[in-house]
């Protein structure tokens, strides 16, 4: 093996990424009415969400001090996060679980990658994309300048990391319980339908369970204060979130690989 | 640098797995009860294997389901760590140092494929080519180079949803050494084949073996894949090593041993009859004997079956490994 730098290496890691989705990609494009139903099918899903809360604030001025345009921002970036977390790293949460339960991580420990990275980025889910483009249609209604537009774009994408670190946390739980697709599934699930309502509806207790076991403030409360307060601090803090979420992951998967089992489940590459 | 012959490219010694298999007999009423108190049972996989696989050899690494084969070639890969014992290959510790290793390594599991499904084969070489981080000169080269071993020319834009067995096992075994590996293990590499894809594919492992010298770990249940390809066996069985010796001296002991089923177009009128021939069946339209090729030569009891009444279809067979492995465990018998 070659000697490298740890420029390289970084580099040749993401040549390796881009063009691992640029096949993935072209995998789902094999199969364009399936592309285009998953993407316009998502977009429909939030553009129905989203009439629900232009009618409730068509008859209430704010639900727990949000008004319509703090609504909207809040579900533009969950919407736009969750998206380009799950177009992009689509292997997580429950796929992640049947991989480990089935024994399907062979295939990528044969290989000279970075396991995490080469799992994940091995499937895009076409839908994230339509997630994607509404949560960035959304938050055009209710940008205010150029300044606000850059913020947004980087907690977006501080956020999508967080989800993934969390996403893959929850595929993790398989290498401890075996079969935890559902639990996976459904721990997302939470954190989605959590992370859309505004943090002061909830009480002190559920409050702190939203900043630790089902860390939806991460992906809603903290990056729609950054974005509406331009706080800087409050960015450092969400990137001091994500860096501490990815490390705790990387353990849990590290720990977790050691009781991996292989399997003999005939597979495809899809 | 290592000189071919001289350097062990995979060295294993008292490896041992263990696995631990939860138990539950059948029934609602077992299954509330193992939610409570789960039964774990200890399985060995593999009990205590040793051998040493020399640069430059093919080995045959064979045993029924279940013996320990693909536990060990998971072993080897870095798949599996093993719960006792020690294993090198291209002298890296395959659990420890995975992706070093990876580099150096190429894999074909048979029933577990690399290529994309939707995709065509040349897709997943260019992905291949930035995996193992080939320079575009490297990768031209190399993938002209089995694209024309392995004949690849006709199918290569085809996506392999839609190329036969045979096509895309040649797409895998070439997916597998773009990067030029040092040892390439295959894992039932003509599984579900036909047989003339089963030759192409022995032929293009035979072709690449003699131009790269690449060492090859071959798992097979196909006696055809081992006496072809192979010059040293190893048979494993309830995890086990139960023979590691030259392929000469498995076919000359074991594999003489020949089964012959006729079928014939008009009932036969008498019972057939040769000397060194068992009849094992006959019915009025089919016969199945039994010959040792030491004995008698396969044609002559063709010749007398032809003799015999009038064919209309004749298939010979290798006893199974299952047998082999009785008669091995027979000829151990009759040593001690």
């Amino acid at each position: 093996m070659k000697n490298l730098s740890w420029l390289t290496k970084v580099c040749n890691e993401l040549s390796f990424l881009k063009t691992l989705a640029g096949v993935n990609l072209a995998a789902a494009l094999a199969y364009r009415t399936s592309f285009i139903v998953q993407v316009v099918g998502m977009l429909l899903n939030n553009i129905v969400y989203l009439c629900f809360w232009i009618l409730f604030f068509d008859r209430f001025d704010t639900v727990a001090g949000y008004e319509a345009n703090d609504m909207f921002l809040l579900f533009s970036i969950v919407a736009a996060s969750y998206g380009l977390s799950t177009v992009f790293a689509g292997n997580t949460s429950g796929k992640l679980a049947y991989l480990v339960a089935q024994g399907r991580l062979d295939y990528y420990l044969v290989l000279p990658r970075t396991l995490i990275s080469h799992i994940i980025f091995s499937r895009m889910q076409l839908n994230g994309l339509g997630d994607l483009l509404f949560g960035a249609a959304l938050y055009l209604t209710v940008a205010s300048n150029m300044a606000e537009l850059a913020t947004f774009i980087l907690v977006v994408m501080l956020s999508a990391l967080f989800w993934s670190a969390a996403m893959v946390m929850l595929g993790c739980l398989a290498f401890f319980f075996g079969n935890a697709q559902q639990v996976a599934t459904q721990g997302e699930g939470s954190m989605i339908i959590s992370a859309t309502y505004p943090i002061g509806i909830f009480s002190g207790t559920t409050k702190v369970l939203l900043f630790t076991v089902i860390p939806a403030a991460f992906v809603g409360f903290v990056p729609t204060q950054v974005v509406a307060d331009s706080d800087w601090l409050l960015l450092l803090g969400l990137a001091a979130a994500v860096a501490f979420a990815w490390l705790f992951t990387v353990a849990t998967f590290s720990l977790g690989l050691r009781r991996y089992e292989s399997g003999s489940a005939i597979n495809t590459n899809m | 640098m290592a000189i071919p012959g001289s350097f062990a490219a995979v060295e294993v010694c008292g490896i041992k797995k263990t696995f631990q298999v939860k138990q539950k007999t059948a029934g609602l009423r077992s299954s509330f009860s193992s939610l409570v108190t789960p039964t774990v049972r200890s399985v060995e996989a593999v009990r205590g294997v040793d051998f040493s696989l020399p640069t430059g050899e093919i080995l045959a690494f064979i045993g029924p389901n279940g013996a320990g084969k693909s536990t060990m070639i998971k072993i080897l890969t870095g798949i599996l760590h093993p719960s006792v014992g020690t294993a090198t290959v291209l002298g890296i510790t395959p659990w420890k140092d995975r992706k070093k290793l990876a580099y150096q390594i190429g894999t074909v599991f048979g029933q577990k494929p690399q290529l994309h499904y939707h995709l065509p084969a040349g897709d997943t070489f260019k992905l291949f080519s930035k995996m193992y981080e080939l320079d575009a000169d490297q990768y031209k080269n190399r993938r002209g180079f089995l694209v024309e071993a392995l004949e690849l020319q006709d199918f290569l834009k085809t996506p392999v949803r839609k190329l036969s067995l045979g096509q895309r096992m040649k797409c895998e075994i070439a997916a597998s050494l773009l990067h030029d590996p040092k040892i390439i293990f295959l894992d039932e590499p003509t599984i579900g084949l036909d047989v003339v894809a089963k030759q192409q594919i022995r032929t293009a492992i035979q072709t690449l073996h003699e131009e790269l010298n690449t060492t090859i770990f071959l798992t097979s249940h196909d006696a055809g894949d081992i006496e072809s390809l192979c010059r040293r066996a190893i048979i494993i069985n309830h995890g086990s090593v139960i023979f590691d010796d030259k392929i000469e001296v498995l076919r000359k002991k074991f594999l003489q041993h020949k089964v012959l089923t006729a079928r014939f177009s008009s009932p036969l009128e008498s019972v057939f009859a040769m000397a060194g021939v068992a009849v094992a069946d006959q019915t009025s339209y089919a016969l199945t004997v039994e010959f040792d090729t030491n004995v008698v030569a396969s044609e002559l009891v063709v010749k007398n079956i032809f003799d015999f009444a009038t064919c209309s279809d004749i298939t010979i067979s290798d006893p199974s490994l299952e047998e082999t492995i009785h008669e091995i465990y027979t000829e151990k018998g009759n040593e001690l």
